[in-house]
């Protein structure tokens, strides 16, 4: 028979063991509709945000992350200057504050890149440079090297910004994940000249687009999980089926936004678990109930429905949503119509409504 | 010059129609008396002079703010 002390010893042992275990590595890829923002939980619980997303999404993106921070960010990295991933920014370093900011430092005036600037100097927020190789510690095994942007950067791409894009892999154990931005082919290239690239999770390079995911790039990443940032019925056809083809080729399962909402994937260094919730559903409710298995992909899923009786119906040309059987949602063709079950899968595709009928 | 047809106002965005797609702008972009209706001429104009001031402002406040960083390796 166990002796009391043995008892309580087994007992104790018991109780901590899960929690020795629980040291994962956590990545939620978040639905901001059309843009990209992902946020890195290390095993050591150090936070690293990855772009904010577009305007439309801020407040949302701001309320995931009070549900999640427990404390300032650790660092923030925005990819590259375009609203579609800084629009959140200052929004989501509000929330509980940020440690340090890094960015490529590729100059695109914008008001909103230099709001952003100010914003910094004004919380006195340490501003990092993205280089090529530097690597950043997040504790528990788990780090960061930065792959791009080039030095010295490209000039007379089409989008410089997007070519000079920060380029994060993150590895934990066996495991990585590589964050691309909105690269393009001259990145990729580079990239792939550059070597290191094999990733088991690849970041879609901007959303889908047909310029990018090249074949040269996604043979050298060799993905076995990929996840496009991207609103529904968005205006530039993202993902391209070009690139969701080159995908296939490969062998990723892809997960997408619009589609499957939040992704969330969580890693021990040998194994990686995903998981993905409808953008419909409250971001309210707990994260045990939020989440549920990834259902197979539907085929049919990603081609915009015809509107019913009810619900919120928008246009592929506008980022506003009417009600159904309203005015102006009468005017949208029925070619154009993207229509929604709820007011919030609306919201969530990145849509803001429109001022008639008050959706 | 690009020949865009006002569709509507919608409180303070009137809708613009060029080729198959609605163009949203804040209202008070339209010249004034403009009616839902109406054929606009529209025109971007380059403008080197603003773009030269808003770089350097940006640059060098971003310059400012990465300079006290030595670039090396770092731990969170």
């Amino acid at each position: 028979m166990l002796r009391p002390t043995r008892l309580l010893l087994l007992l104790l042992a018991l109780l901590l063991a899960p929690a020795a275990q629980a040291a994962e590595l956590r990545v939620y890829f978040f639905d901001v509709g059309q843009g990209d923002a992902a946020l890195i939980v290390s095993p050591a619980g150090k936070t690293v945000l990855i772009d904010a997303g577009p305007p439309e999404a801020r407040a949302r993106l701001a309320a995931r992350l009070g549900q999640l921070l427990h404390g300032p960010l650790d660092l923030a990295i925005l990819t590259h200057p375009h609203l579609d991933h800084l629009g959140g920014m200052v929004d989501a370093l509000s929330v509980e504050g940020a440690r340090a900011f890094m960015d490529s430092g590729f100059v695109h005036p914008s008001p909103q890149y230099t709001a952003l600037l100010e914003y910094l100097k004004a919380h006195k927020i340490r501003v990092l440079n993205a280089t090529q190789g530097r690597n950043i510690d997040l504790g528990g095994g788990a780090s960061i090297t930065l792959l791009g942007p080039p030095q010295p950067y490209f000039h007379g791409t089409r989008s410089d910004p997007n070519a000079n894009s920060v380029i994060v892999k993150l590895t934990y154990g066996k495991e990585s994940f590589l964050f691309s931005g909105d690269a393009e082919e001259e990145t990729e290239k580079m990239l792939v000249a550059h070597g290191g690239l094999q990733s088991e999770v690849l970041k879609v390079p901007h959303h889908g687009s047909r310029h990018s995911s090249t074949e040269p790039f996604l043979a050298a990443v060799k993905p076995k999980v990929a996840v496009i940032s991207v609103g529904a019925g968005n205006d530039y056809g993202h993902p391209t089926r070009a690139a969701l083809d080159r995908l296939e080729a490969v062998g990723a399962k892809v997960y997408r936004t619009d589609l499957d909402g939040e992704v969330r994937i969580d890693s021990d260094g040998t194994k990686l678990r995903v998981e993905a919730t409808k953008s419909s559903e409250p971001v309210a409710q707990t994260e045990h109930t939020r989440f549920k298995q990834h259902e197979p992909p539907r085929s049919k899923a990603s081609e915009p429905q015809v509107a019913t009786a009810g619900g919120f119906v928008g246009s592929r040309n506008s980022h506003v949503f009417h009600r159904a059987g309203c005015s102006g949602s009468e005017r949208i063709k029925p070619e154009n119509r993207v229509s929604y079950p709820d007011r919030d899968a609306a919201l969530a595709a990145g849509r803001t409504p429109a001022k008639d009928c008050n959706p | 010059m690009a020949e865009l047809f006002l569709d509507r106002i919608d409180g303070e965005v009137a809708v613009l129609l060029f080729e198959d797609r609605e163009l949203h702008l804040p209202r008070t972009l339209l010249p004034a008396g403009a009616q839902e209706g109406e054929v606009l001429q529209l025109s971007l104009v380059r403008d080197p002079a603003a773009t030269e001031r808003a770089r350097k402002r940006t640059g060098a406040l971003r310059s400012s703010l990465g300079e006290g960083d030595d670039g090396g390796d770092v731990k969170l």
